[in-house]
């Protein structure tokens, strides 16, 4: 991706998903910046700075701070709107990782493993979770491709199932 | 008619009698003219001769009518005296030719009766010999008739014995058929029988082996059915004694032997 036109655009870049692991956040995270963009384009002397944003959403937690940081948003308007279709571009280009698990995880459990799997593959990887009760425990997971039961429901199946 | 014809003729005869005789007065007139000496008349002299000469012809015409009333009469009564005549010989003649036919007929039918004199004598020895002829057929017929009676009765007594023996064949045989059918039939039913009785014995096996093969089966199914339940009901619960710590143990873990197995490697 071409981030020329900002200061230390892939830094940026990164930091706004600092707090994105799953699927579900980066596809709010891209419609949040889809209806501020709408916002700020109706607005004649529109600046994505100028905006009133609601209070929850995940931009209100970066972006207050990132023109200040990059700087970009205190220049033009066009150049917001730049900023913010790069960002899309870059979410919507990102790895995903199918899990499957059995129970509702937690936030923490989800920012846990998606930092390890950050740190084991070198990049940062969103999580395509799933819950299915019938896997019993463990996870099924699907990567590029490729596709691994490590499932309990798996060890129940092949105790009880080969006589069938 | 015969009076009408008579009167006819008559007045014919009349009629060319007055022709004749005027024409003959004619005659006598014109030479009268020729001969006499014309003189000159008056008128009343003219008158009286004209009336005079009217009255000589009318006495004339009148004699002449009386003259040929006689003639006519006289020609009639002349007439009528032939005609009694012819009709007198007529008679005659009728009579003769009656007593003539009589005398014919006469004959005629003395012929016809000696005819039918002969005919009859011809008949009654015609039928006669026809009597004695039928008799004597009738007599021939008779004796015929009883011999055929006699030969008949002879056929079916001959023929009744026939029947009997034949019957008595038929029975003889028909008991020989029955004897060799029944063993037959003894036979056959005992093919069947033995043939049904290893059919339904192959039958029994093979009812016997789809109920062992159905009986399998089900207790196939009700083995899976079990297993199934087995392992829905240790899934669920297995799923739910173990704690969130331990599932997340468990994922993290399984992400962990994923990265072993190299999963993640490009």
């Amino acid at each position: 991706m071409d981030y020329s036109a900002f200061k230390n655009e892939g830094k940026i870049m990164r930091e706004c998903v600092e707090k994105i692991f799953t699927k579900d956040d980066l596809l709010n995270f891209v419609e949040e910046i889809n209806q501020r963009q709408q916002l700020v384009f109706k607005n004649k002397n529109g600046r994505l700075s100028n905006a009133k944003f609601p209070e929850n959403g995940f931009l209100n937690d970066y972006l207050g701070t990132l023109g200040e940081k990059a700087g970009v948003f205190l220049e033009t308007p066009q150049k917001e709107s730049m900023f913010l279709e790069e960002l899309k571009k870059y979410l919507l280009g990102m790895s995903f990782l199918k899990l499957q698990i059995a129970f509702e995880p937690s936030g923490k459990f989800l920012e846990k493993i998606s930092r390890w799997l950050e740190k084991e593959l070198g990049q940062k990887i969103i999580l395509d979770i799933s819950v299915n009760p019938k896997i019993t425990a463990g996870a099924i997971i699907e990567y590029q491709g490729k596709y691994l039961n490590l499932s309990l429901g798996k060890e129940i199946d092949e105790l009880t199932l080969p006589r069938i | 008619m015969v009076l009408f014809l008579i009167l006819f003729t008559g007045a014919i005869i009349a009629l060319v009698f007055i022709i004749l005789r005027n024409k003959k007065a004619g005659e006598n007139k014109d030479a009268f003219l020729k001969n006499s000496l014309i003189l000159k008349t008056s008128e009343i002299f003219q008158k009286e001769l004209e009336g005079l000469v009217k009255k000589e012809m009318e006495r004339n015409v009148a004699e002449i009518r009386e003259k040929n009333i006689k003639a006519l009469e006289a020609m009639i009564n002349d007439y009528k005296a032939k005609f009694e005549n012819s009709g007198r010989e007529i008679e005659s003649g009728v009579v003769a030719a009656y007593k003539g036919l009589a005398n014919e007929s006469e004959k005629i039918k003395n012929h016809i009766s000696l005819f039918l004199e002969q005919t009859q004598k011809e008949m009654t020895q015609i039928y006669k010999t026809g009597l004695e002829a039928r008799n004597q057929l009738s007599k021939e017929a008779e004796r015929n008739i009883s011999t055929m009676v006699e030969e008949i009765k002879k056929t079916i007594e001959a023929v009744s014995k026939s029947g009997e023996d034949t019957r008595n064949l038929l029975i003889d045989q028909a008991k020989k058929s029955a004897s060799e059918m029944g063993q037959n039939v003894s036979k056959e039913i005992s093919s069947i029988y033995r043939s049904a009785e290893e059919m339904l014995k192959s039958r029994i096996i093979e009812s016997e082996k789809q109920i062992e093969d159905y009986k399998n089966e089900k207790l196939r199914e009700l083995d899976n059915n079990i297993y199934k339940i087995i392992n829905e009901v240790a899934k669920s619960t297995i799923g739910k004694t173990i704690d969130l710590s331990t599932h997340e143990e468990l994922v993290t873990k399984s992400l962990q032997q994923a990265k072993r197995d190299g999963l993640f490697s490009v």
